[in-house]
């Protein structure tokens, strides 16, 4: 995580601990901090988390600068729900420019509703349409007073250096093992299975979570880790994309469950009647490509897995047990690596192929025939070696 | 929470600040309406869009006070259809219990932990306070409201100009293609010229809360936004005052006065009514946003033409002052300003077809109306 | 296979611009010279045949003309001079036929079914077009055919300055020879795809089943190549179209798969249509957007404005908006164009601006200004900024 936003000193709880953040932030209490930030570094290294615990701390009445973390203001910002922070996030690919100029810059020219600043949280900010970003940028470059825009950025390259040169840029790491691993406890995660996670999830400690909490995510982990063994063949690869496909389609069904009460629980809100059909209509458009970014999410676990699994084998080749991920296939990547070819280019083919296939994704291909390429290419690149174990 | 008060009053409560619900699938418990017994015995019943809230409280007996969020429209309806007469009300554990007579209702609440704080209470020292009449406030929003911009992409073009002085508050608000500026008088105001930009939205509710009130309107300008105490004239048994309450739009607000010309050469006088009906009536000839024009001469002539449907002509009685020239306008723009007028007759000052005219009550100087012209192709 | 008699006419300039070119400077006649957009982005409009013998084609980027032919004659587009030969062929046209749909300056289809009985036969009536073009110094080619397809195959198979007629019953010795990719619709990933399928010629196309096609390119495409193999093809001439509207459209040699380069083209085509409405001093009301998706699927929406537009903002904004609104879940699109109906005289009337800041005269002056500019150093001199691609 990073030097510049955290220290340790302070013994108080503080928003900081509740969000795991652990430490407190040189966040000045004044209105002199800057008013443009840039959160930046690879996907799960706690950039979200450190955006509302920022958002916290600028608004915070009781623990002005740091954030309790306990009363009302604090924890509406947690959870997403208080007036003078506004979250933007993408709606299916992009963040549009009609999110920024009705999210932000009306919002922005209003003076905060409850305390003395407003605080806008983009997520994904790399994901702002060129024009959107165009069109953030005068707010920006002179906020109205009161304003701080935190933008959180996996790829700063997709940023218009506009837009990221006016920024204080805080550079995020990949989050250490052994600190997932902690952070997974503290959330009551069984140590084993902590520790499991935070081996395979590389330093993502949102791919973490979900793999320590949910028993689907665990499944769907065993399955796409036993896809290298079945790809014998191009047929073989052609199954196990189809079961892939399948599997984000279900969890794209579970989510969808999940959406029905949120539209019961709005309907409850709003009642019938005039006006309310816009409400529902941005609600329904919000699930849509929600549902859209959990399929295109699940495939990119599948193709993030099944590359782990060349990963490990390539360690294992070069005597490097330690580096294996999925210590719960140890053996297995063991067998594997002793008995097939001695080519490691191959391997580093196949991660690669791994590695590019989330790009294709993001830029609109049909899934199912981007899944089948890459397995097909995998099935050419590295088949299981002859006398491999089989998989259940 | 628990309280018994008048269906009537509960009524006029939950009708008033149900104005301020909000349809945001973002933060759904905005479609809620807040309600709170203190143990004063008064219960106060506040919504708000963030861009305004309202807040008004009635007298109840109440039993054990409390805090709890119900979802508005539900809850309003409810209230509309029960009978005169007593209502109780009672809050469980997510859910409220409404009784009148033999009717008994049971409706899940929102979290009311959700529910932001609301900006209602009283000012801090520093906070300026100037109070006015609330029909002249009201009737003064009316004349200016409708000039503010729709787009979004100028914000303080979208709000309405406050310049509080001593004695005297001044409202201005254009959308680039008009300008109307009003002032009233007021009692009180700060030792220098205080200027704030509100919504107009929120002004627009504001004004339709004031009319028919005839009671006193006192406004605090506080750091983050501008609080509105109505005092309802004489509205027996309900627990006191109503809050409106709206947030600023940041920014500078053009330098109106820079645009209002100085002695035009050109004065034409015409009956207000009359050219209300004549713009009306020829401006069904002005259809796609085009045009109406306008003869200025000693008689007035106002003609339009739409190719494919026809066109209008109406000739007027007018004293003119002046050399005859055509100018054109915008007919609901034109409308808009006359209908804002309250003399017998008005007057417009021109220049030229491309300058902007002046349109203003003949000898009188409180409300002035500045409107550009359209040029003709 | 078409019954119908052969009365169908494609009448295609050649070399258009680059001959106006010579009527305009005698000079230039017999030497390789190259008409387009000379800034660093431009790309070759047309080109005599004597550049093209050294494989300059248009549509190429101008930086590539010049290298493989750096001897030639670069001269800039000048669309005035071009549109108003454009009438004087369209004249021509029309006194044989009130049935002429232009498709370009320098294209047309006419149906002279009417005609026969006045001008003697369609390939008669071909010769005589011929030779009126020539009194112009131009010369172009026709295609004579039962319907529009092969009158336009006909055409691009006899060019430079020939007339190919292709009766009913030579239909399929015309046809079953040719490539896949003398198809309407058969770019080069169609083509690839036939070609693994071992279809290489028309004729090989004609003998499959359509539903085997249909199984193998897709419903709409194999149905639209089955139909065409077989040479059939039921648009009818409609004239005067281009009269009544002002646009431009582009097909896109791969598919458009990502919305912000969709956005972007479909600026760049409400910024050509924006300006062709100045130069013939119109403006309009009603704005089409018109997107066919790779499956052939071909939709038009318009919308109807309250006041008259001529500026690139305006159609943009329309556009725009209809394409957003339409939100392809994953768009492959192939073909975009932007039009302009309910044409009136122009400049449109313009509410005055108390601020003026972006509206109003200003932006009408940035308009005139720009357009200037491209009528002196051609249409991509000045480009919109987001048009131009990220390096």
């Amino acid at each position: 995580m990073n030097q510049e936003i955290k220290s340790t000193t302070s013994s108080e709880t503080t928003v900081w601990d509740v969000l795991h953040l652990s430490g407190s932030p040189h966040i000045p209490s004044s209105l002199k901090v800057p008013h443009a930030w840039l959160l930046l570094g690879p996907t799960g290294s706690g950039k979200r988390a450190t955006a509302l615990a920022m958002a916290a701390a600028f608004t915070c009445p009781d623990l002005p600068g740091v954030g309790c973390g306990v009363c009302s203001t604090c924890t509406r910002i947690i959870s997403g729900r208080h007036p003078d922070l506004h979250l933007i996030a993408p709606e299916g690919q992009v963040i549009s420019v009609d999110a920024i100029r009705v999210g932000v810059i009306p919002e922005a020219a209003r003076s905060p509703f409850e305390g003395r600043r407003k605080v806008f949280v983009i997520e994904e900010a790399e994901r702002m349409h060129p024009s959107a970003q165009n069109a953030l940028l005068k707010t920006l470059e002179e906020p109205p007073e009161g304003t701080i825009i935190i933008l959180v950025c996996d790829r700063e390259d997709e940023l218009l250096e506009t837009v990221s040169s006016r920024c204080r840029v805080v550079h995020f790491q990949r989050v250490p093992c052994e600190a997932i691993q902690a952070i997974l406890e503290a959330e009551a995660a069984e140590t084993p299975v902590a520790r499991l996670a935070a081996r395979i999830a590389d330093g993502d400690i949102n791919r973490a979570r979900a793999f320590a909490l949910e028993p689907e995510a665990q499944s769907r982990h065993r399955s796409f880790a036993g896809v290298p063994a079945r790809l014998t063949s191009s047929l073989e690869a052609l199954d196990a994309a189809a079961e892939i496909v399948t599997e984000a389609a279900t969890a794209v069904k579970g989510r969808s469950e999940a959406q029905k009460q949120e539209v019961v629980d709005l309907a409850v809100a709003l009642g019938e009647g005039r006006g309310t059909a816009s409400a529902r209509a941005s609600l329904a458009k919000r699930h849509k490509r929600e549902l859209r970014r959990l399929e295109n999410e699940v495939l990119n676990e599948a193709l993030w897995t099944i590359g782990s699994w060349y990963r490990d084998v390539l360690a294992a080749r070069r005597s490097a047990p330690d580096a294996i991920a999925n210590l719960d296939l140890k053996a297995d990547v063991v067998r594997w690596a002793a008995a097939s070819e001695p080519d490691d280019g191959l391997l580093v083919a196949a991660i690669h192929r791994c590695a590019v296939t989330p790009g294709a994704l993001a830029r609109n291909a049909n899934p199912s025939l981007a899944i089948e390429a890459a397995l097909v290419d995998l099935a050419r690149l590295a088949p299981p070696p002859p006398e491999s174990p089989t998989m259940d | 929470m628990k309280f018994r008060c008048e269906r009537d009053d509960l009524l006029g409560a939950v009708q008033f600040a149900s104005r301020a619900i909000s349809n945001r699938a973002t933060l759904p418990v905005l479609s809620g309406l807040r309600i709170e017994a203190n143990e004063t015995g008064s219960v106060g019943v506040a919504a708000t869009d963030l861009e305004l809230t309202m807040q008004t409280a009635l007298q109840a007996g109440v039993d054990e006070p409390g805090l709890g969020v119900v979802p508005g429209r539900l809850f309003n309806e409810i209230v509309r259809n029960l009978g005169s007469g007593q209502v109780s009300l009672a809050s469980g554990e997510g859910e409220i219990e409404i009784a009148s007579g033999r009717g008994h209702f049971r409706v899940r609440t929102l979290m009311p932990d959700d529910y932001p704080a609301l900006p209602v209470e009283e000012g801090t020292p520093d906070s300026i306070s100037v109070e006015m009449d609330s029909g002249v406030l009201a009737g003064s929003l009316a004349q200016v409201v409708r000039s503010a911009s729709s787009d979004e992409s100028r914000q303080v073009l979208t709000g309405v100009l406050w310049e509080i002085e001593p004695g005297r508050l001044t409202l201005a608000a254009t959308d680039s293609y008009r300008l109307a500026v009003s002032e009233i008088e007021v009692e009180g105001g700060p030792g220098e010229v205080v200027k704030v930009i509100l919504p107009a939205r929120a002004l627009a509710e504001l004004g339709r809360a004031l009319q028919g009130t005839g009671g006193r309107v006192r406004t605090l300008v506080r750091e983050n936004l501008v609080t509105f105490f109505l005092t309802t004239g004489g509205q027996e048994g309900s627990g006191g005052e109503s809050v409106i309450a709206s947030r600023f739009i940041e920014g500078e607000f053009p330098n109106y006065r820079r645009l209002l010309p100085e002695g035009y050469p050109n004065a034409l006088t015409v009956d207000r009514e009359s050219l209300l009906e004549t713009v009306k009536r020829v401006g069904l000839l002005a259809q796609n946003n085009l045009p109406v024009k306008l003869r200025l001469a000693g008689e007035l002539e106002v003609s339009a033409h739409t190719p494919d449907v026809g066109e209008g002509q109406e000739v007027m009685d007018a004293e003119y002052r002046g050399e005859s020239f055509v100018i054109a306008f915008n007919p609901q723009f034109l409308h808009d300003g006359a209908s804002a007028l309250r003399t017998k007759r008005v007057v417009l000052e021109a220049g030229d077809g491309l300058k902007p005219a002046l349109l203003k009550g003949e000898d009188e100087s409180t409300f002035t109306y500045l409107l550009m012209p359209v040029r003709l192709s | 296979m078409t019954g119908a008699p052969s009365n169908i006419l494609h009448v295609d300039m050649d070399a258009f611009y680059a001959s106006v070119e010579v009527i305009k400077d005698p000079s230039l006649a017999g030497v390789p010279l190259i008409v387009g957009g000379q800034g660093g982005r431009g790309v070759v409009t047309s080109a005599s045949y004597e550049a093209r013998a050294f494989g300059v084609t248009s549509a190429m980027p101008m930086i590539r003309a010049r290298r493989l032919c750096p001897h030639a004659v670069f001269v800039p587009n000048d669309f005035s001079a071009y549109t108003e030969v454009s009438a004087k062929i369209g004249a021509v046209f029309n006194s044989f036929t009130p049935l002429v749909e232009p498709l370009s300056l320098d294209e047309a289809f006419l149906d002279v079914s009417g005609s026969v009985k006045l001008f003697g036969h369609a390939e008669a009536i071909g010769r005589r077009i011929k030779g009126r073009i020539a009194e112009l110094g131009l010369t172009c080619t026709v295609g004579v055919a039962p319907n529009k397809f092969l009158a336009k195959v006909a055409s691009a198979r006899a060019k430079p300055d020939g007339l190919l007629v292709i009766r009913p019953e030579g239909v399929e010795a015309f046809l079953h020879p040719l490539p896949v990719t003398a198809l309407w619709g058969v770019g080069a990933q169609t083509g690839e795809a036939l070609e693994r399928l071992g279809l290489k010629t028309v004729g090989d196309l004609a003998h499959i089943p359509r539903r085997t096609l249909e199984r193998a390119l897709g419903d709409a495409l194999g149905a639209h190549l089955h139909s065409l193999a077989k040479g059939n093809d039921d648009r009818p001439v409609t004239p005067g179209e281009a009269a009544k509207s002002v646009g431009s459209e582009e097909t896109y040699p791969h598919d458009l798969d990502d919305t912000e380069v969709v956005l972007r083209e479909i600026l760049r085509l409400a910024d050509r249509t924006a300006g062709r409405l100045r130069a013939k001093g119109l403006c309009g009301r009603t704005v089409t957007l018109k997107v066919r998706f790779s499956n052939f699927v071909t939709i038009t929406r318009s919308r109807t404005l309250p006041e008259e537009v001529d500026a690139t903002a305006d159609l943009y904004g329309v556009t725009r908006a209809t394409y957003l609104k339409l939100d392809p879940a994953r768009p492959r699109i192939r073909l975009l164009g932007v039009s302009v109906s309910g044409l009136a005289p122009g400049p449109p009337a313009r509410q005055l601006d108390l601020l003026s800041t972006t509206t109003g005269p200003r932006r009408q002056e940035a308009s005139k200004a720009i357009d200037s500019i491209r009528n002196r150093f051609g249409e991509r001199a000045l480009d919109l900024a987001s048009l131009l691609d990220p390096p």
